[in-house]
């Protein structure tokens, strides 16, 4: 076969490296422009109220005067820390429970098993809404109330990987060599599940933002004076009917792009573990 | 008269690409040169030991290499070389594989229907009859036509195996790893089914690690080392102490049978990635002189059979 | 010392047993082959002896002579190392395939140089992955990992049937020297009668008992 173009005939895999590279460069810079926007550059001009997208205002300004690019950049960073956050830290939990039910087995892992399935079985939405007002809400509430019904379906994924290790000659070996069990968890099954926790981690991220936007949406998030994206958007809506689109259109454009985005790392990152997707 | 090989290999070599760490790729070069005739009414075994890539032999042959894969060289079938759609459609139809293991069976099928499918053409009443007829040949139970895969024991499904491709009208059986978790009496009972099929005028390779149990019932053995066919010599050539042998490896290996002096020499095979560029078994062989590094020997005829050595006589 | 299993019985289903009643002993130094056809017991036992698994009745204990009396007195198994180790048919599934090979051998403790060189074991091989050496290569490791001082009695369940006759002579011939230079015991199962001829002592047939 002749090799056509030299420069674009990259294998699958170095595709996939570029383009999480891309990705994870990207996130990083909106991150950083969000913590980096000074409070000035929001400030209020009455004078420009209303403007259309255009070179002055690329996003259009609302209904202060204030630049919408910026405060969508400043939204995402935001609501980008509350998911970086709480998908760390269901993680955690994760792979805690994910071990420990498992390897100590008997009523500690009936327990896991059962708070897995009774999270499981109430909505999201809901349980998130109740913890969040119940840690009195704001940026504490949020996380907490993600992570907190978010570590399930991870948990379930580590807990099976362990548990089938668990029955593997080479950690039966290793209790016949008189190692502990903390050993076995740390020396041979944690290497086993890295791949799946940093995947686990990536996917769970994009939800957490999604959470994030609808609950502020709804008023139980983060309150009035933070620019999340949950915040624009619902503010938007009194001025929708007014034919002020760009006010909704461009942070909620911004906040499904990144979404995939992530998303799209998540499964790249997966297709480069996973033994058979991985030589082409 | 020499009778025209069904399946005949030239020089097959098979690599893959992969990828070691992060960007590094390279080609492993798995099958190095392999060459083997079958003919009709004829065993032949090849033996390799077991992670040699024998399995991907097979796998050649019926055109279900993995994605990664690359071949060079021919494989005939009736003296026509075999393209990806020919293998398509003789797969299950001229050529049948039994498979190593359990996995391959559907696991949503009962034995019944496992073995029902290589039994087209038939009306319900003759598959039945002959599904019994063989799994009471196998000494199996009739009660193990209703059981799925999950239920059956190393053995019965090995049996079951077994049977699926015994009962088809295939001309050449492809046969992987056939012996292990089979004890005597079932390993003999299987032997001789071999025995009856290839008198019938089937053709069927043997691909096993098992040297003892090709030596019982292969008419010819193939002797497959760090990728290539070393050596193909009659069952008859291992006996009295492998004196009619010809490649000095398979001398070291018959010496080495539990049944001989159980003597080792050193060493071991090279791997895929540390293949020497001479004649395969250079770094282990005693007779080994400077040509033999130099370059592979040609597969030559030799007493009625074949060796890859320059010093073989 | 001796390793003794003292009415052995156990069974994977209901009523079924594979295993009743089971007495075996192996004296220190004594290799002993324990054949019998598939399917009546071997891989349990060797697991039941290896402590891998409980039986459902008997015991499996090691007993020291007693010095007096022609008596023996027996030695509770220690929660640390098992001086009686199990060596697998296949060792990929022995070898955790994310540690380097180093890592996997001294995950006992280092054996000497002299150890690894009798095994056949190249010093480069120690920094490789488990997925770049074959089934023979895997196989001397894990026999070298259970070659200690710690290690008593050695039980072989079809340790070289996947292997060549090259490489299963030479790690034969390695577990057969250590043991007698150590009075370690040897149990070899294995279906191949004339290889539990060629090392064995003394065989027992588990369909006979």
């Amino acid at each position: 076969m002749r090799k056509k173009y030299t420069l674009f005939a990259l294998g699958i895999r170095k595709k996939t490296i570029f383009s999480t590279g891309l990705f994870l460069l990207l996130f990083v810079w909106v991150m950083a422009a969000g913590i980096f926007i000074a409070e000035d550059a929001l400030m209020v001009d009455l004078e420009q109220t209303f403007s259309k997208p255009g070179m002055d205002h690329l996003f259009g300004s609302d209904w202060v005067g204030r630049d919408m690019l910026l405060r969508t950049l400043k939204g995402l960073s935001i609501s980008m820390r509350i998911g970086l956050l709480s998908s760390l830290i269901s993680a955690a939990v994760a792979v805690l429970f994910g071990i420990i039910g498992p390897v100590f087995g008997g009523a500690a892992d009936r327990c896991i098993s059962w708070l897995i399935d009774f999270v499981l079985s109430v909505p999201h939405t809901i349980i998130i809404i109740l913890i969040s007002l119940a840690c009195g809400g704001g940026l504490k509430g949020i996380v907490v109330g993600i992570a907190c019904t978010h570590w399930t379906s991870l948990t379930r994924v580590i807990r099976a990987e362990v548990l089938q290790i668990l029955h593997v000659e080479y950690t039966q070996l290793s209790r016949r060599f008189g190692k502990s069990k903390w050993y076995i968890a740390k020396e041979h099954m944690f290497p086993h599940i890295v791949p799946q926790l940093v995947v686990g981690v990536v996917l769970v991220f994009p939800h957490a933002i999604l959470h994030e936007a609808s609950i502020t949406f709804l008023g139980f998030g983060l309150p009035a004076h933070e620019p999340a994206i949950g915040v624009i958007l619902s503010e938007s809506m009194k001025y929708l009917t007014s034919g002020k689109w760009w006010l909704a259109f461009f942070p909620g454009l911004c906040l499904v792009l990144l979404s995939l985005m992530v998303d799209k790392i998540g499964n790249n990152l997966e297709k480069l573990w996973n033994p058979n997707t991985a030589h082409d | 008269m020499k009778r025209e090989p069904i399946l005949k290999i030239e020089n097959l070599e098979l690599s893959f690409s992969q990828y070691i760490q992060g960007l590094k790729k390279r080609e492993l070069t798995v099958i190095t040169n392999l060459d083997l005739e079958l003919a009709e009414g004829e065993i032949l075994a090849v033996v390799g030991s077991s992670g040699s890539g024998k399995s991907l032999l097979a796998h050649a042959i019926l055109g279900i290499l993995p994605y990664n894969a690359r071949t060079r060289g021919k494989i005939l079938y009736k003296g026509k070389v075999l393209s990806q759609r020919e293998k398509e459609r003789l797969r299950g139809q001229e050529i049948v594989l039994v498979p190593q293991s359990v996995n391959y069976l559907d696991p949503l099928l009962q034995v019944e229907q496992q073995i029902g499918i290589s039994l087209q053409n038939k009306t319900k009443e003759q598959k039945e009859k002959m599904n019994n007829e063989i799994l009471h040949r196998y000494g199996l139970d009739l009660a193990v036509k209703q059981y799925y895969p999950f239920q059956l024991s190393g053995g019965m499904a090995r049996k079951v195996l077994l049977a699926t491709a015994l009962t088809s009208s295939a001309k050449v059986i492809i046969a992987d790893e056939p012996t292990p978790g089979l004890d005597d009496e079932s390993l003999g009972e299987v032997l001789k089914d071999f025995r009856n099929l290839s008198d019938s005028g089937k053709a069927i390779l043997m691909i096993t690690h098992d040297i003892q149990a090709a030596l019982k019932i292969a008419d010819k053995i193939a002797i497959f080392y760090a990728g290539a066919t070393l050596e193909l010599a009659a069952g008859i050539d291992f006996a009295h102490g492998g004196q009619g042998l010809r490649h000095p490896y398979t001398k070291a290996l018959c010496r080495a049978l539990p049944g001989e002096d159980f003597e080792a020499i050193e060493g071991r095979q090279p791997l895929p990635s540390e293949l020497p560029q001479g004649c395969l078994f250079s770094d282990r062989c005693q007779l080994c002189t400077e040509e033999c590094t130099r370059q592979r020997p040609d597969y030559r005829m030799i007493r009625g059979g074949k060796a890859r050595c320059i010093h073989a006589t | 010392m001796r390793l003794r299993a003292h009415n052995i019985t156990y069974g994977y289903a209901k009523g079924r047993k594979i295993l009743e009643n089971v007495n075996f002993t192996v004296e220190e130094g004594e290799v002993v082959g324990l054949t019998a056809p598939s399917g009546y017991g071997k891989s349990t036992l060797a697991k039941i002896l290896a402590g891998f698994i409980k039986p459902e009745q008997g015991e499996v204990f090691l007993e020291k002579p007693e010095k007096a009396e022609s008596g023996y007195k027996r030695e509770p198994f220690s929660m640390g190392y098992n001086p009686v180790q199990l060596i697998f048919q296949h060792p990929e599934k022995a070898i955790n395939p994310k540690w380097k090979m180093r890592k996997v051998i001294s995950e006992v403790g280092m054996p000497s140089a002299q150890m690894l060189k009798a095994a056949g074991i190249k010093e480069e091989w120690l920094e490789r992955w488990p997925a770049e050496l074959s089934g023979g290569e895997l196989q001397r490791f894990c026999v070298l990992r259970a070659l200690n001082e710690q290690t008593r009695f050695l039980i072989a369940d079809e340790m070289t049937t996947m292997l060549d006759a090259i490489t299963q002579a030479q790690i034969w011939n390695l577990v057969l020297t250590y043991a007698s230079e150590h009075r370690m015991g040897v149990v070899v199962i294995s279906h191949e009668k004339i290889l539990v001829d060629r090392l064995c002592t003394k065989v027992v047939d588990l369909t006979q008992m």
